[in-house]
């Protein structure tokens, strides 16, 4: 982990804060509590998940970012984390001017 | 990150519900995104919450049915925010993707046990290209074209079979993919003209009874879009946008509310800065600004609009903080005011809080705050009502004039079925009102007041001429409405036609002037019961609320009883079923010498009272009788 994160690589800060807004996000939408939500578990365990809601969350997450997420990268997260990798990645490319 | 009303809609979701449901329409009204509204639709519409919510008894409750030829899964959840904002909990009944064809024409078996009372079914041009072999071939795009009306016509008479009720139709977009396929001018023409014609065809069939048809532009104008974003369409198979979605459930919601009798009727108006630009007190007759240039022209412009609203029955009033003189002068003698005295049945200029001098209004038009629309360029005046009367209806003004009128109108509070002549002279009808409480507060004693004022009722049979009124009074009243019971237009003409129920209208007149027809009543023969055989029931008797309190209910039902003893009828049923509004009158049938509890009354014919004898009887058409 370089000390320095490059202009387009996250730093922990912004995975941190990408953790916490998925999360949100999702506890919201699904309406579960925040607390049951681990990082590791895989998504398809969460109640109220099914291709609908994906959908949804992905929807909810692109206008939040103002930025469209990678739909192949979306729909092959298996876990929380990987979601908020993938918006963590995205909000750095954005931020790159 | 979300809305906040959504962070809290989760949190008292989380704490119980059932304690704080008087927050949720409030909350729900101030999400103006569409995605927090389904989000909190979501949230909303799932079972332990429904329970909860239903068990307050502060939502009316509404089965509904959805029909789509696409993909809308948020419809069920748009629809259930914008139905809980106003106080109606609606259960929604749908079927697989794309059966809203085979549905109905198989008899409805997903929504017939359901009974919806609204069933609305959104097309796009799936339903017409999909059954086009090739879309370049203008001539089959003509003939398919030419051909939906006439199905959906068919499909409307299987509908009323079952599951009956109201149908909201739509006019269907063509998607600009479809369109901009073809290259040569003519062919696009030619195609855009056959899809006119289809959409005209379409909206034609709103000429059929329980039928509502939705222009589609005009919805997907409110929303920038009808169309789904491109990616939406490929990820989700949306045909439509989330927005447009969230336009069709409001407008969805009004035609529930209109089916449900809970279409507003009152325009509560300010003055300054609303009516007018400027401010009468500091300015001076004068300087206000109405018509001519703009800012004059936006203020002209929302006063046409209510004035065109009192022409169609909504009833104009002003709430402003002014003197009384000054204002009532400002609107008398300004040249360019559209709106005159004459047009407003209540008028509060005062400097009392607003949302008492709502009520006070409310009180002297008896009509309930829940029937008000409230117009103020101020926020803060908006925010007290919202705050103080949540029932009342704030229309959320942008901060530039030159947007109010559309504004108000775009609202669609007061949308309603089918206008009658009454609703066009509703206004001069409280005004004689007025006139009438001057008496009555000059009148020595009530007696002397009913017998100055002169009333005389009509009893009319249904018919065609009076049938459009008697169904609207059904579906509109709400305080006096013994058993609750709405009926649609062609329900009654089937039950007449079969001999399964009479029914009849009432119309007054008095000194002052024709009320028109302010009764309505429905009688069947009772059957079944020890001793029912040989009994007349009134199975539901409506009266306007301007008619209250002048012994003409007393006198409809001695007219009742009176027809069927010299009918040979043993007795006559009445019942009262407690709703939302109707509690003043539980006692209604009581008080005329019924007897019974809970609600079931009888009356036998032994021995029947004199009808009050200041109300006289004109000898028109019609006399009860049971069907």
């Amino acid at each position: 982990m370089p000390l320095e994160a490059t202009p387009n690589e996250p730093t922990e800060h912004d995975r941190d804060a990408a953790v916490a807004f998925v999360v949100e996000a999702v506890a919201q939408l699904l309406d579960v509590d925040e607390d049951t939500l681990a990082l590791d578990a895989p998504l398809e365990a969460i109640e109220g998940w099914d291709s609908v809601n994906q959908l949804r969350i992905l929807v909810f997450l692109e206008r939040e970012l103002g930025a469209s997420l990678d739909y192949d990268r979306f729909t092959a997260a298996e876990t929380l984390g990987e979601l908020a990798s993938l918006v963590a990645d995205t909000e750095a490319a954005g931020a790159r001017t | 990150m979300t809305g906040d009303a959504l962070t809290e809609l989760r949190a008292l979701k989380r704490a119980g519900i059932a304690d704080s449901a008087e927050r949720v329409p409030g909350l729900l009204r101030s999400l103006d995104d569409a995605l927090d509204r389904e989000a909190a639709g979501m949230l909303l519409g799932g079972r332990a919450v429904r329970t909860a919510l239903a068990a307050t008894g502060r939502y009316t409750p509404v089965a509904l049915g959805l029909l789509a030829s696409s993909t809308v899964d948020p419809l069920p959840h748009l629809l259930t925010a914008a139905l809980l904002a106003e106080g109606v909990q609606p259960e929604t009944g749908t079927t697989g993707f794309n059966q809203w064809r085979f549905e109905i024409l198989s008899g409805a078996p997903n929504l017939k046990e359901l009974a919806p009372a609204v069933t609305a079914c959104l097309l796009d041009d799936t339903a017409v290209f999909e059954k086009v072999a090739d879309p370049l071939d203008a001539a089959e795009v003509e003939a398919r074209c030419a051909a939906l009306p006439t199905e959906l016509d068919a499909w409307l008479t299987a509908f009323e079979g079952a599951p009956g009720g109201v149908a909201v139709l739509n006019t269907l977009p063509l998607s600009a993919l479809r369109r901009d396929r073809y290259v040569d001018y003519a062919t696009k023409a030619r195609v855009e003209a056959a899809w006119h014609r289809m959409n005209a065809g379409i909206l034609d069939l709103a000429g059929r009874p329980n039928v509502v048809v939705l222009a589609t532009d005009g919805l997907a104008a409110r929303a920038g879009s009808a169309a789904a974003t491109d990616r939406m369409r490929h990820i989700a198979g949306h045909a439509w946008s989330q927005e447009f979605l969230d336009a069709y459930a409001r407008e969805v919601t009004r035609v529930v509310l209109a089916r449900l009798g809970r279409a507003r009727k009152c325009l509560v108006l300010d003055l300054d800065h609303t009516l007018w630009g400027g401010i009468v007190g500091d300015d001076g007759i004068p300087a206000l600004k109405i018509g001519g240039s703009f800012p004059g022209s936006a203020h002209a412009e929302l006063q046409a609009l209510a004035k065109d609203l009192s022409r169609q029955g909504v009833l104009l009033t002003v709430c402003s903080k002014n003197d009384d003189a000054v204002a009532r002068e400002a609107v008398a003698t300004h040249p360019d005011m559209v709106l005159g005295p004459d047009d407003f049945s209540a008028f509060r200029a005062n400097w009392d809080p607003k949302p008492g001098n709502a009520a006070s209004i409310a009180a002297e038009l008896n009509i309930g705050t829940d029937s008000m629309v409230f117009v103020d360029d101020n926020p803060a005046e908006r925010g007290l009502m919202e705050a103080q009367r949540p029932e009342v209806a704030v229309v959320a003004l942008p901060d530039d004039p030159a947007g109010y009128a559309s504004a108000v109108a775009r609202a669609g509070l007061f949308n309603q079925f089918a206008l009658t002549d009454e609703d066009r002279v509703r206004g001069s009808l409280y005004r004689a009102r007025a006139q009438r409480d001057e008496l009555r507060q000059t009148a020595v004693s009530v007696e002397d007041y009913l017998r100055e004022l002169a009333s005389e009722i009509t009893v009319e049979e249904y018919g065609t001429l009076n049938g459009a009124r008697i169904t609207q009074l059904f579906g509109k009243t709400n305080q006096f409405n013994l058993t609750g019971i709405r009926y649609g237009a062609d329900e009654v003409a089937r039950r007449v036609e079969t001999g399964q129920a009479a029914f009849f209208g009432v119309r007054a007149t008095d000194a002052f002037g024709d009320n028109g027809l302010v009764g309505a009543l429905a009688l069947v023969r009772e059957t079944g019961g020890p001793d029912g055989d040989g009994d007349w029931a009134i199975e539901n008797f409506v009266l306007s609320c301007r008619v209250f309190s002048r012994s003409i209910e007393q006198a409809v039902v001695g007219l009742v009883l009176r027809a069927a003893r010299d009918a040979g009828a043993s007795g006559v049923r009445g019942r009262h079923v407690p709703t939302a509004k109707n509690g003043r009158f539980a006692d209604f049938y009581p008080s005329l010498g019924f007897t019974g509890q809970d609600g079931d009354f009888r009356h036998d014919l032994t021995q029947l009272a004199e009808l009050p004898d200041w109300v006289a009887i004109g000898t028109g058409e019609g006399k009860f009788h049971a069907p």
